[in-house]
């Protein structure tokens, strides 16, 4: 199954490579894309261990992840075509420009699928090195100065992060001695290992790859980053990549002492929520605003594996139900600011008396990334919050509660402005099918997991919590 | 081996301090070199092994890094002084502090011997890696500083005595030639569409 899984995102690569024309090497990722997504369905319907030699190995909780890569993948390899199509269309870039964003987007897709598949933490490591390394040429895809700007901050921010986690790494051979550092061998051999070693290991694991996944105050480059991005890009970046951040910190959980990690944790969880609550409120961009959302999001779900208990399943779902609504809104933003011709939230007003299903789909999307119910991340948030209370954590609770709050109150206030103002007279694009489609799957699906918690999901997801369960 | 670590030190050092870009570029060839030796003594493992990685960290590290920053010099025709936010009497005391602490660092953590010196000469090396990205405004000097940092992870797992399967290792090298490739192109970039490498003033992405 594994090979299967490689060779998807190396043959949309091939033919990115051989296309002449951007439709070709769009339908490449899309054909790899898909035969990603079924390799992973077919992987996660039926819960099994996958190994190939011993470097890679995939078991449910790296399949759970890799669900979300492929799905996410291959929703916006559906909506990249739509959306570059558009903008040759307008001349905001050329062929041979969205060719390379093919070429690149399935590297670094590759080096994801190496990330959840890896088994030894060393080659999870280079992996995620990689996917920084790939992923920096979407970034500075149009060649402006901003994203030059926000490629450079990108690269050695991130590299820097990932060294500090290459440190954690070493100190984590030195306590474990001979025992391998695979995900399997290390939290048996948990309780003979050097103490004083691991628990460094794990401070480093958490700064460096807590860097990559935007926990604050290691957030800076993110909001620049994100928002330079295509679209496509920027949703793969905010849905996909930072979960790849947290498995990696995930897989070395069971060989840490609980006390000493929830507390690193909830300390980080928290600092993630309160720093875009006070930035949020003073955003003019539409893609920085998700992408603050975004340091928010990972930090409620590190905040809820630190809580422990019911909170960690929570997080889990929250990582999915994070993926979806982010995912959506920033395809729909793409969509809008190509048809406003502008990032600026000012700008952008009267969408749903213009043409309704955006309207929607960008109302849809807000209420849900806010945690608001009918919304799959209104269950997760409140699972956290339960297990918070129920774990004894009373303060901290009460301040994710608040922090929760004025987010909804701001993401509302922008939300309504853009949706619901005066519109603006202009000349009506036809609306683009390929980019609202991907956008109507994942609002619905967002739906789907608010009324109505497959519960073979979540009894999934309750075994995979005490798969990450601190020792 | 003791040898090794204190010239890998002193190069070190001496960049952290030189206000030129080109000796700091030889410098950092020169520690390639040295880390390549570093396999063939360290730990006891097969020849073929050392032989591969030894070469694979002269070729990344002496060779190809040097290579592409030598080139973003001359293709950018920047001067040839590496401008710090620091002075460097500044620059010379914070550095002799890191060397310090992080010599009382390794002894606090119970190191011994040959082990000590050379973790406190790598989280030196990572120390002062650290301080060239913060504190100085040309983007090749960033450069310098990452692979310094990198240099002085290296230095500090082959004095913990790490030891990874060989296709993560050369992974590990590949990663950083490419960070090093690409960081290399974007330099070329940000020049021409900023017509100046001073990273002070590439900053219109803000809140």
């Amino acid at each position: 199954m594994i090979p299967l899984l490689l060779i998807a995102p190396l043959a949309g690569l091939i033919m990115a490579l051989l296309s002449r024309a951007p439709w070709q090497a769009a339908l490449g990722t899309v054909l790899g894309s898909a035969g990603l997504l079924s390799g992973a369905v077919i992987q996660g319907v039926s819960p099994r261990v996958a190994a190939w030699g011993e470097l890679l190995r995939l078991d449910e909780l790296g399949s759970y992840f890799l669900l979300i890569v492929a799905g996410v993948h291959f929703l916006c390899s559906v909506y990249s075509y739509g959306y570059f199509r558009r903008e040759l269309e307008g001349g905001g870039i050329g062929p041979s420009k969205v060719r390379m964003y093919h070429v690149w987007i399935n590297l670094f897709v590759l080096s994801m699928v190496v990330v959840v598949c890896s088994h030894h933490l060393a080659l999870q490591w280079v992996a995620v090195e990689a996917t920084t390394l790939f992923s920096a040429p979407l970034i500075y895809l149009h060649g402006d100065r901003r994203g030059m700007e926000a490629a450079w901050k990108y690269l050695l921010i991130c590299s820097v992060g990932i060294a500090l986690a290459f440190l954690g790494i070493i100190f984590l051979s030195r306590a474990a001695g001979d025992v391998p550092l695979t995900y399997t061998a290390l939290p048996l051999a948990a309780k003979r290992l050097d103490l004083r070693f691991l628990r460094l290991a794990f401070l480093f694991f958490l700064v460096g790859y807590g860097t990559k996944m935007g926990l604050a105050p290691m957030h800076t480059w993110l909001p620049d980053a994100h928002s330079q991005a295509p679209a496509p890009a920027s949703a793969m970046l905010s849905g996909v990549l930072l979960n790849c951040a947290l498995l990696s910190i995930l897989r070395i959980a069971p060989a840490i002492p609980g006390p000493y990690a929830s507390p690193l944790l909830i300390l980080f969880g928290i600092l993630s929520i309160a720093v875009p609550a006070l930035l949020v409120a003073v955003q003019r961009d539409i893609k920085r605003l998700l992408a603050f959302s975004s340091i928010e999001n990972m930090g409620i779900v590190v905040l809820g594996i630190g809580f422990g208990g019911a909170a960690r399943p929570a997080a889990l779902l929250h990582v999915l139900n994070h993926s979806v609504a982010k995912v959506l809104l920033f395809l729909v933003a793409g969509d809008l600011i190509l048809r406003f011709g502008t990032q600026k939230i000012r700008h952008i007003h009267g969408i749903l008396r213009e043409t309704p299903l955006r309207g929607v789909l960008l109302f849809g999307g807000i209420l849900a990334i806010t945690g608001s119910p009918p919304f799959g991340a209104f269950w997760s948030e409140f699972g956290i919050l339960v297990g918070g209370i129920a774990g004894g954590h009373m303060a901290v609770s009460l301040a994710y509660l608040v922090l929760l709050a004025i987010l909804f109150g701001s993401f509302l206030m922008y939300g309504s402005d853009m949706v619901f103002g005066e519109g603006v007279p202009r000349k009506l694009a036809v609306p683009e099918l390929w980019c609202l489609l991907p956008a109507c799957v994942l609002l619905l699906a967002s739906l789907w997991l608010g009324l109505h918690v497959p519960a073979g999901l979540y009894k999934t997801l309750e075994r995979l919590s005490t798969v990450i369960a601190f020792s | 081996m003791n040898t090794i670590t204190v010239l890998l030190l002193l190069l070190g050092l001496h960049m952290a301090v030189t206000e030129r870009i080109r000796p700091a570029i030889h410098s950092l060839a020169a520690q390639g070199i040295l880390l390549g030796l570093l396999p063939f003594l360290a730990a006891p493992v097969p020849a073929w092994r050392a032989a591969g990685l030894g070469l694979a960290t002269v070729a990344v590290k002496s060779v190809a890094i040097p290579l592409i920053l030598t080139r973003a010099v001359n293709r950018l025709e920047i001067g040839q002084e590496s401008e710090s936010l620091l002075s460097t009497k500044t620059v010379i005391l914070l550095t002799g502090a890191l060397t310090l602490s992080a010599f009382v660092a390794c002894a606090r953590f119970g190191l011994s011997g040959q082990d000590r010196l050379g973790a406190a000469a790598g989280l030196t090396l990572l120390f002062s890696g650290l301080l060239m990205m913060t504190t100085r405004v040309k983007a090749v000097s960033q450069v310098i500083g990452f692979v310094v940092l990198e240099n002085g992870i290296f230095l500090f797992g082959a004095a913990s005595g790490s030891d990874f399967t060989l296709p993560i290792e050369l992974g590990i090298f590949l990663d950083l030639f490419v960070a090093v490739f690409l960081m290399g192109i974007l330099m070329l970039k940000i020049q021409r569409a900023f017509t100046h490498m001073d990273v002070r003033k590439i900053h219109t992405l803000k809140d």
